[in-house]
């Protein structure tokens, strides 16, 4: 009995070793310091990829194609920024337009006319040469209805182009356009004749840095660097494009050396990476006011729930820092528009209770339509925003739906009598023009729940302008009535976008969220 | 057998067909797919437009008349999510990917779960039982997704011995495959420790030991061969289990490039052709699973006869 017992004892403490062995093994891995990966035998945090050419990308989804002009989507946009180019195209620095396939900027002959003149000796990597033939027909593709490219919004009413020769290129408009420079920065330049084959959308071929290799479906795009490419030749000779889905999985790849640069790491998981790359975004989480109808019609009601609303906390907690509040405007600094004379409300719940005591709210329940699993910490954000406003007595009876039940509600116009009061939205300009804006702030807006005459004169006015001074000024205008005297949204944060990298990769995010490898490389 | 196989033939190919009568219900019913087509301030109009497009905007049962027909000829539609492309074509492509690493796992769980469950049975009780009883507990209670990040963390980013994630080099397959085997060999050897404990306390097995058969001989030659049946009931249920349902969260959190991959894409995608092609893909996988393991009865145990 005596030896069956403390045999026991003895195996009982075996399997404590042994567990306590197993967790020490398990946390080991928690510290900053990263360790050898599959592949390479150094660490990745000292500056074990110095000098390499070439780099693992991790993005959050496949392509849907590999077409440039067809759909919207970011992650085609992350290989094909590299394989294709445009006329123009937006500096990294300052956000500024700047020439790449034509020489410059395009000049205006009328109203409804630009012209461009295009570089001379550049041909596609299947050997067509890109001209303004080349252009012309990129042009019109994209433009093509029967096409039906989901771009065309972007290009607002581009009409036409033709080759007038072989380097001058016209392009018309339906109509006086100011912004079209900026609608240009997308519009992919193709080879016409291999364009015309439906493997186009699977092999694509364009004048850039990089030429495509192949595409294994489910699991990376391959892509070298092209040597006959008319401008610098990138550092990274070859890059991997893969596609992880899970964040937590992109995090494990940089840790152990096998990717080089992940995207879309959830704030709270940034710290685990190597190295941190953030940029400004485009994403504004913003709550859509109704102004014509209801509750909410004073404006005294309005300001109250922005200066209920504690941003800062928001963007410090919610987001976990990678967020700064935003400035009563859903503009940074690197659109065209921005109103530098506006500032975020500041938090403020006794000045809300004042004003609406002033307005003389007596509890009323505003609806609030609001949607989740669709945009990062949309159904928290939610929650944060209710509680504010119940904090200071504001009741709020919340409807919160997945997004194809959700933008179904979101999308009735101004007038209808569904509209909600409150509607959550995360506004995103990627034209970096505050004309965009207009889908919110004009009665007629797609996406509007709000009527202020002046502001529809201001917009109207901006549209009507071709001196982009002029422009601004409208546009300062009425982003400073929508946030001091007729507030449109509740204004909270500004995302920023949240890359994580190697220690030694070498990398400024740009303002589009364009991942363009020529300005990568890896430092000693 | 021949009129077995038939007869299980048809009655795959019934499932196979209320599996697709449910999916086309449910994805139609449930979802509004043309709104994976616009963007989000698209008018009334265009969302006419592509409902026509899509032939959304006929009665339902002239859509599942389409629908039939279209199945028996083998065209799924095409995929929303990328035009053009077939549906059943995109899943066809990333079938082998998935069968392999299923197969790889199903492999390895039962042999790791056989002479567990054989070692535990050979003295129930006993310490050596008690452990790998635990083991086996640990392993099936664990969720293949917390499962598979911590298989990534220890052996991907602590001793870099296999890749985090993707399916391009030889040792990929190494973490998905535990991740989706470790849960499904505590089950099965759950399952062996107690058919492998009824099987020696059979009177044959007593005979052979007093014939002065040694242990492992009676074990090997005897015992084992009866709990096949059993083994292989359970095991090929897990394997259905597995491949309708554990590799979409294993291939997921590994980025495995396989048909569960493809089934969170097009959900996020809300690509209704896509959905129904891997359900009904899937589906008819499940059946041919049932059917060969019918068969392998037949193989193993003559005594049972194919009614």
């Amino acid at each position: 009995m005596q030896s069956h017992q403390s045999g026991q004892r003895r195996r009982r403490r075996a399997l404590a070793i042994g567990l306590v062995a197993g967790l020490l093994l398990a946390a080991c891995g928690d510290d900053d310091e990263t360790s050898s990966g599959g592949q390479s035998t150094d660490n990745g945090s000292a500056g074990a990829n110095a000098g390499s050419t070439s780099i693992v990308i991790a993005i959050a989804d496949e392509p849907s194609t590999l077409d440039p002009q067809s759909t919207e989507d970011g992650n085609e946009r992350a290989v094909t920024d590299n394989i294709y180019e445009t006329l123009v195209k937006r500096d990294t620095a300052n956000n500024e337009i700047v020439p790449v396939l034509a020489e410059d900027l395009p000049t205006q002959v009328d109203d409804t006319t630009w012209e461009f003149k295009l570089r001379e000796g550049i041909t596609f990597t299947n050997g067509e040469p890109f001209d303004a033939e080349a252009a012309a027909y990129s042009i019109n593709r994209v433009m093509d209805p029967e096409y039906s490219s989901a771009q065309v919004d972007f290009y607002g009413g581009i009409t036409g182009a033709e080759a007038v020769d072989a380097t001058t290129l016209r392009v018309t408009t339906s109509e006086l356009d100011p912004v079209f420079p900026a609608r240009m920065v997308r519009l992919k330049m193709m080879p016409p004749e291999a364009t015309e084959d439906p493997s186009i959308t699977e092999n694509p071929v364009g004048t850039g840095p990089y030429k495509f290799v192949k595409w294994d479906r489910g699991q990376q795009v391959v892509l070298e660097a092209n040597e006959d490419y008319w401008g610098e030749a990138p550092a990274i000779e070859s890059a991997t494009i893969r596609f992880i889905g899970q964040a937590g999985t992109r995090l494990a790849g940089l840790q152990s050396n096998e990717i080089h640069l992940a995207t879309l790491l959830p704030p709270e998981q940034a710290e685990d990476a190597p190295q941190v790359l953030t940029r400004d975004g485009l994403e504004f989480p913003v709550y859509r006011l109704k102004n014509y109808d209801g509750t909410l019609v004073d404006p005294k009601i309005r300001q109250a729930l922005n200066y209920a609303v504690d941003k800062e906390a928001i963007a410090d907690q919610l987001f976990s820092g990678y967020a700064s509040v935003a400035q009563c405007q859903t503009l940074t600094e690197a659109h065209f528009g921005y109103n530098p004379d506006l500032e975020a409300y500041p938090y403020d719940p006794e000045r809300a209770e004042e004003l609406l005591d002033e307005a003389g709210y007596n509890g009323e329940t505003l609806k609030l339509l609001g949607a989740t699993g669709r945009w990062l910490k949309d159904a928290e954000m939610h929650e944060v925003v209710i509680g504010y406003l119940n904090a200071v007595g504001v009741k709020v009876e919340a409807d919160i739906r997945p997004f194809s039940s959700y933008i179904d509600e979101f999308t009735k116009t101004v007038g209808d009598p569904a509209q909600p009061d409150i509607g959550f939205v995360s506004a995103s300009n990627d034209l970096f023009d505050a004309s965009k804006i207009e889908s919110y702030y004009m009665s007629e807006g797609g996406l509007s729940s709000y009527v202020n005459e002046e502001v529809d004169a201001e917009l109207q006015a901006a549209r009507a302008a071709s001196d982009q001074d002029e422009r601004e000024e409208h546009f300062h205008e009425a982003t400073r009535i929508g946030c001091e005297d007729d507030p449109v949204f509740i204004f909270t944060v500004n995302l920023q976008d949240i890359y994580g990298a190697t220690a030694d990769l070498a990398w400024e995010p740009r303002v589009d969220g364009s991942l363009y490898i020529p300005e990568m490389s890896f430092e000693s | 057998m021949k009129r077995f196989l038939i007869k299980r033939v048809l009655v795959g190919l019934i499932v196979i067909f209320l599996v697709s009568t449910a999916v086309f219900l449910v994805t139609r019913v449930v979802t509004d797919p043309e709104l994976a087509f616009l963007p989000i301030d698209a008018s009334p109009e265009q969302r006419i437009a592509v409902e026509q497009h899509l032939g959304l905007d006929q009665p339902l049962i002239a859509q599942y008349g389409d629908f039939l027909g279209d199945l028996l000829r083998l065209d799924l539609g095409d995929s929303y999510w990328q035009p053009g492309k077939p549906a059943l074509d995109i899943v066809m492509d990333r079938l082998p990917s998935t069968l392999w690493l299923n197969t790889v796992a199903i492999v390895a769980a039962v042999l790791i779960a056989v002479p567990l469950g054989t070692i535990a049975a050979l003295r129930p009780g006993s310490w050596l039982d008690r452990t790998t009883t635990t083991t086996s507990l640990l392993g099936l209670s664990a969720p293949q997704f917390w499962l598979g990040f911590i298989l990534i963390l220890i052996f991907g980013v602590n001793l870099g011995w296999f890749p985090t994630s993707g399916a391009d080099q030889r040792l990929s397959i190494v973490l998905p495959a535990a991740a989706l085997a470790l849960p499904t060999a505590g089950k099965i050897a759950q399952m062996m420790r107690s058919t492998m404990i009824d099987e020696l306390d059979r009177p044959y097995m007593l005979t052979a030991e007093s014939k002065g058969l040694r242990r492992l001989y009676r074990i090997h030659h005897h015992a084992l061969r009866n709990t096949l049946v059993p083994v292989l009931t359970q095991s090929s249920y897990e394997y259905a289990r597995m491949l309708a349902g554990y590799t979409v969260v294993v291939e997921t959190v590994f980025a495995w490039p396989g048909v569960g991959q493809l089934t969170v894409q097009a959900l996020e995608q809300q690509d209704l052709m896509l959905l129904q092609a891997i359900v009904i893909v899937v589906a008819t996988m499940v059946v041919v699973v049932n059917v060969v393991t019918d068969l392998l009865y037949e193989v193993i145990d003559p005594r049972i006869e194919a009614a």
